[in-house]
């Protein structure tokens, strides 16, 4: 049990200050009413394929590590995209191919609007 | 019927009143995106807080300025606040550092040591007995060395345990307990209380 002298008494009667006038509305106006910094919308699409894509590194990482047959299965997959890349015909194939889609896309192609005339009845 | 009720429901619903009794519960509605929450805290604990920074600084503009750095510094890192922790206790001890710091800058400023025994000041006893009783005491808070000043202002004037003052102030126990009998020891000697 706590004995209080007078000291005690007289200081727990004195009362707080008031605190300057204007001290609750500066701190509110940089906390509460400051412009909070904008969040970056992402819609849901975005946001589950973020997760999909996650989830399948994970999902290849954690294999790769794990299972020794899916590692050799992964790098013969890769060596044949390997072999592909090095053929020759493979590359100029897809050269061409390039290129076409290039010239397609660069020829000044107007779409053509197609009058239809009413049926004379 | 329900179209007359629509609207005043839907203002009922969006009304914000932070009526909660617990801090943390205010702390969780600001954390949730509800930042008028952290408003109703402000209003809880801006006079204390200012308090404690006055009677540490002993400068009404320095102390509303760390009361301001201090809610500023709650409000930026609320998601810190430890959950089963006591808000008072959090932004008490932010305030507390935040008036450490500016006693330091001053030291260094004035390159000038701080006393630890009570400032007797020029000729105080003619200038004391002119004030109320309040105003007596006051004064001669304001005379004790910084780390009594606050212990009073915490345990005398705010109503705080021994325990919580620990905590904030970052001492043990024991250390608080007699900085606050040799604050009041000082205080009587200060004030002509013969007790």
């Amino acid at each position: 049990m706590e004995q209080y002298d007078d000291i005690d008494r007289a200081l727990f009667a004195l009362p707080l200050e008031a605190p300057p006038q204007g001290l609750r509305d500066s701190i509110l106006a940089i906390t509460v009413r400051a412009p909070q910094p904008e969040r970056v919308n992402a819609g849901v699409f975005e946001v589950a394929g973020a997760g999909v894509a996650l989830a399948l590194l994970a999902w290849l990482t954690l294999n790769i590590v794990v299972n020794p047959a899916f590692a050799a299965a992964i790098n013969r997959v890769l060596g044949m995209f390997e072999q592909a890349l090095t053929n020759p015909v493979m590359l100029v194939s897809l050269a061409l191919g390039f290129s076409a889609v290039f010239i397609v896309s660069m020829l000044p192609l107007e779409p053509v609007r197609v009058r239809v005339r009413a049926g004379r009845s | 019927m329900a179209a007359l009720l629509a609207p005043s429901l839907a203002r009922v619903s969006t009304a914000r009143t932070f009526t909660a009794d617990d801090d943390a519960s205010l702390v969780a509605l600001a954390l949730a995106g509800q930042a008028e929450a952290f408003g109703t805290l402000v209003e809880r604990y801006d006079r204390a807080v200012y308090n404690l920074c006055l009677r540490t600084l002993r400068d009404s503009e320095e102390a509303k300025d760390a009361a301001q750095e201090a809610f500023f510094k709650a409000f930026r890192g609320l998601r810190t606040f430890r959950p089963g922790a006591k808000f008072s206790t959090w932004i008490f001890s932010i305030a507390y550092h935040a008036c450490c710091d500016r006693l330091n800058r001053k030291r260094r400023f004035s390159d000038a040591e701080i006393p630890d025994r009570a400032d007797p000041g020029p000729g105080p006893a003619a200038q004391v007995e002119q004030l109320d009783d309040a105003s007596r005491l006051r004064a001669a808070i304001d005379r004790l060395p910084e780390k009594y000043r606050t212990v009073i202002t915490m345990y005398h004037l705010q109503g705080h345990q021994y325990e919580e003052i620990a905590r904030v102030l970052d001492l043990p126990m024991g250390t608080v307990k007699t900085h606050l009998f040799r604050a009041k020891e000082q205080l009587r000697k200060l004030i002509g209380d013969p007790a």
